[in-house]
């Protein structure tokens, strides 16, 4: 009895010994001699209805008794070529002959009338099914038209050609049907079909028919030899039964007969030619040899035509890698613009669907660059992440591509819709620099054989194992993972690293020969303001001096409007060289290194108010401060320069009296006004003035260097340098320095600080 | 009672070494302003060399930082490396503000650093404190050799 279905376990397949299973099917007898002695040794258990002579009556006796001398010399003759007509018991059978250990195996199998015509046109059969061959180019036209050939000649009434996929689940690439019978065309199969040990059986004996799935398989007589006590090695049998669990897999299809050619390809298993009955169907040996022969020419039409197809990827993906390659390599194009721009030969380029550039020098999500991600991908932060993970991992230098990447990186396990599949491969040894292609998961892309979500339709005794059943367990075996990655795509991803490599590095010599410019440039300008620092203030002190020594030695000389005019050109020399340090200094300040650490603020301020005392007590201001400054980190020089900036300024632009300045902060959580919150820090400084205020239009153009909104002497006659510097120091310490005021309402400057350093 | 002892100017800006000068001469009690206009001179003067042979040590050096040829930070290097020179007060007079001419000057030794203010009322006010500081409250070393 079959099992039922519930008790079918797939794995028991890989288990079952196929080729020792002691049966042939009944549509022909097996007799086995011992190849010395040439007597009978092993019969199959139905020679009676077949030769006339029970098994006991033929065992021990001479080869002979089956078949005459003459028709055993041309059979052996035909050994490895294919059956040999002879009469046996009576009948014009084919017979076949091989070998098996020290047994030489006889198998007959009765002719029919239209077997024997087509054994007399055997040759015309081949040609048949061989001439259309040459007609067809490319790999789907040819299996189109062998499997054309081959139901034209077998009869029956479903052939499909089967391939072989890297992970050996099968996909029928070509399809021959008589009307009315169901296609499987386009349709995946799980690998646990088709075992490994069915699959290592495929290809040591190409031709396998099941001529009746319900007939029961007919015994050895005896069940082992007597030698050996093992049981005779069928696996070169043409007449082999085959696993009750293949045949009830054929059953629940609704299929009668079945009959397969390996295909093979350079020796390997590529595919096969699976014929599908409805009901039971008999193939004489000549012509299963027939289609062997085809397969054989298609085999190699295949080699053929893979590598013209390899080729042909070759080609093309050089074709894509140079456009890349030309479209990267633009003069004055960024590298992510062009990368964006060419994002779809990207993924062509090895058959993804995603493809994620990590070009940084740093991953971290705060201060790394953003990979630039084109197609299907996983989130910026989900690819930094991989990035992060594959940085540190030894040997992560080259290329990696998986399949799972769920179990490489657990991470990105529930992201298969997008990224079940990864190559990578690293650009930088130095720095974390990758290309990402990405791959979704295959039960995404390919078509089931089955529909996953129709239940099952019971049958009287049993559910269907197939397709349902066994698709369920190769959902399960393929989900999370992507289609393989072939050695052409790798290679294709190691050719754009080198392409890419050699374009960052144009890139690179690019920003080194700018930086050397810039370097150049700067050197130049540290001389200038070298030179206008000292060598061009030297001159302007020297008028200074001058101009006073000639007013006290000679003053009491001139008349008044003369000693005037020389007070001017003093003061203008002053002004000259106020400009000059303070344009000096304002220069300066783009290579300054910050001392950072943590500075009372209140003391800071303190400072700041005794350096600008006489401002304060000229304009007759009085400083308020309603509460103690908190301590934070900067570089005190710096900021005490910021303090003195602001306050001399407050002290400057007063109105009407009373004159005062504030100084304070918001501390953290505490409620700011809507002016103090436009830039968020923990703290936020102000000095605050009750003066002349500040148009909204020149909020932002006080800050410029030496604008100015006042004639020059005007409130004490500055450069209109002091904010720029002011707000170049506080940028320096990653804060800002803002403005806010009305006309004749008064002023309020804000800073802020940054973090610290680096 | 000992001579007035001389200050040695080590300045290269004509316009502000007159200037010292005419404060110098108006001073209570006026000193001897030797003016050098570069660093080389300043060595030759302090080491006695070539013209400057029968030349006597000043009681105190004030010194330029921005001058051509050798710096002022190289004249004060080699006087404070130098034995017999290094007890000499060197006092950086400069118009330059910049924190790390401060302090490389105090690095090689400067006795004390005073930027150059403005010419008029302020450089007088200067002139005098350096004075005041300098020739009057503090105590100078004795001039190596110097009979007492």
């Amino acid at each position: 009895m079959p099992p039922s279905p519930p008790e079918i376990d797939l794995s028991q397949c890989e288990r079952e010994p196929i080729h020792l299973l002691g049966g042939v099917q009944p549509h022909g007898v097996l007799v086995a001699f011992h190849a010395a002695s040439s007597r009978i040794t092993v019969v199959s258990a139905n020679t009676e209805p077949l030769l006339g002579a029970s098994p006991p009556a033929l065992l021990g006796q001479p080869i002979t008794a089956v078949l005459d001398a003459e028709s055993l010399a041309r059979v052996r003759a035909g050994t490895g070529t294919g059956p040999v007509r002879v009469r046996a018991g009576g009948r014009a059978c084919s017979a076949l002959l091989h070998a098996s250990g020290d047994a030489s195996v006889l198998e007959l199998e009765p002719l029919t009338d239209a077997d024997t015509r087509v054994e007399e046109d055997a040759l015309e059969a081949i040609h048949a099914l061989v001439a259309p061959l040459g007609q067809v180019r490319g790999t789907s036209a040819l299996l189109q038209v062998a499997a054309e050939g081959v139901r034209a000649l077998t009869g029956f009434d479903r052939v499909m050609v089967y391939r072989f996929h890297a992970d050996w689940h099968g996909e029928v690439v070509a399809e021959s049907r008589a009307e009315g019978v169901d296609g499987f065309m386009g349709l995946h199969f799980p690998a646990s079909d088709i075992p490994a040990q069915a699959r290592a059986l495929y290809r040591r004996s190409p031709l396998r028919l099941i001529a009746d799935v319900h007939a029961r398989p007919v015994g050895l007589v005896p069940p082992t030899l007597p030698d050996t006590g093992q049981p005779l090695d069928l696996s070169g049998a043409a007449l082999r039964s085959v696993s009750e669990v293949h045949l009830e897999y054929l059953r629940n299809m609704g299929v009668g007969a079945s009959f397969s050619v390996s295909l093979l390809k350079d020796g390997e298993l590529w595919g096969l030619i699976a014929c599908h009955h409805l009901s039971p169907r008999h193939v004489s040996a000549q012509r299963r040899q027939a289609c062997e022969v085809l397969a054989r020419l298609l085999s190699l039409q295949l080699g053929a035509e893979e590598r013209g197809a390899d080729a042909a990827t070759r080609v093309h993906r050089a074709e894509l890698l140079s456009r890349l390659v030309a479209g990267l390599g633009g003069e004055g194009v960024s590298l992510p613009s062009a990368l964006e721009t060419h994002g779809a030969l990207l993924m062509d380029l090895t058959g993804a669907t995603g493809v994620a550039l990590v070009l940084g020098e740093r991953l971290d999500a705060e201060q790394g660059e953003a990979p630039l991600l084109v197609g299907q991908t996983p989130t910026p932060k989900e690819v930094l992440a991989l990035a992060t993970r594959l940085a540190s991992t030894p040997g992560g230098s080259g290329t990696l591509h998986t399949e799972r990447l769920g179990a490489l990186h657990p991470p990105l396990a529930g992201r298969a819709d997008v990224a079940a599949g990864l190559l990578a491969v690293r650009l930088d040894p130095q720095a974390p620099r990758f290309v990402f292609w990405f791959r979704p998961e295959v039960a995404r892309t390919v078509t089931w054989a089955g529909n996953p979500h129709k239940p099952a339709q019971p049958e009287p005794g049993h559910a269907r194992l197939h397709p349902r059943a066994s698709f369920e367990a190769w959902r399960e075996d393929v989900r999370g993972a992507s289609t393989p990655w072939t050695q052409a795509d790798v290679e294709a991803a190691e050719s754009f690293r080198g392409a890419l490599v050699g374009v960052v590095l144009r890139h690179a010599a690019e920003l080194a020969r700018l930086s050397r410019a810039l370097a150049r440039s700067n050197a130049e300008l540290e001389s200038f303001s070298g030179t206008v620092g000292h060598d061009l203030r030297e001159p302007l002190r020297g008028i200074q001096q001058y101009t006073t020594f000639f007013l006290e030695d000679h003053g009491a000389a001139l008349a008044p409007d003369g000693r005037e005019q020389l007070q001017s050109v003093t003061w203008l020399a002053r002004r000259a060289q106020a400009l000059l340090e303070d344009l000096f200094e304002y220069s300066r300040l783009g290579r300054i290194e910050l001392a950072w650490r943590e500075v009372d603020m209140h003391a800071l301020v303190e400072e700041a108010l005794a350096v600008v005392a006489s401002r304060l007590q000229e304009g007759e201001a009085d400083v308020r401060l309603p509460r103690r400054l908190p301590r934070v980190a900067c570089d005190a020089v710096r900021i005490r320069q910021v303090w003195e900036n602001l306050l001399a300024n407050a002290a400057k632009y007063q109105a009407a009296a009373p004159h005062w300045v504030e100084v304070g902060y918001h501390g953290p959580g505490e409620p700011r006004p809507e002016a103090a919150a436009r830039h968020d820090a923990p703290y936020v400084f102000f000095v605050k003035d009750p003066g002349i205020g500040i148009a909204s239009r020149f909020h932002e153009a006080i800050f410029d260097m030496f604008r100015r909104l006042h004639p020059v002497q005007a409130y004490g006659g500055g450069t209109g340098a002091g904010l720029a510097i002011a707000r170049r120091l506080v940028r320096l310490h990653g804060g800002e320095l803002w403005v806010d005021s009305s006309p004749g309402q008064g002023a309020t400057f804000y800073f802020t600080l940054g973090r610290g350093p680096a | 009672m000992t001579a007035p002892r001389s200050l040695l100017l080590v300045e290269d800006s004509d316009a502000d070494a007159i200037a010292l000068q005419r404060i110098a001469s108006r001073l209570p009690s006026p000193m001897t302003v030797v003016r050098m206009r570069d660093g080389e001179s300043a060595l030759d003067y302090l080491y006695r060399r070539g013209a400057y042979a029968s030349a006597s040590r000043p009681a105190l050096v004030l010194l330029d930082l921005h001058m051509p040829g050798m710096s002022g930070r190289e004249v004060l290097a080699q006087l404070k490396a130098d034995p017999a020179l290094r007890r000499i007060p060197v006092i950086i007079f400069s118009s330059s503000e910049d924190p790390g001419d401060v302090e490389g000057a105090y690095a090689e030794g400067a006795n004390s650093y005073l930027f150059k203010p403005e010419p008029g009322a302020q450089l007088e006010a200067a002139a005098q404190a350096l004075q005041a500081f300098w020739l009057t409250a503090a105590r100078l070393p004795e001039e190596p050799g110097a009979a007492p």
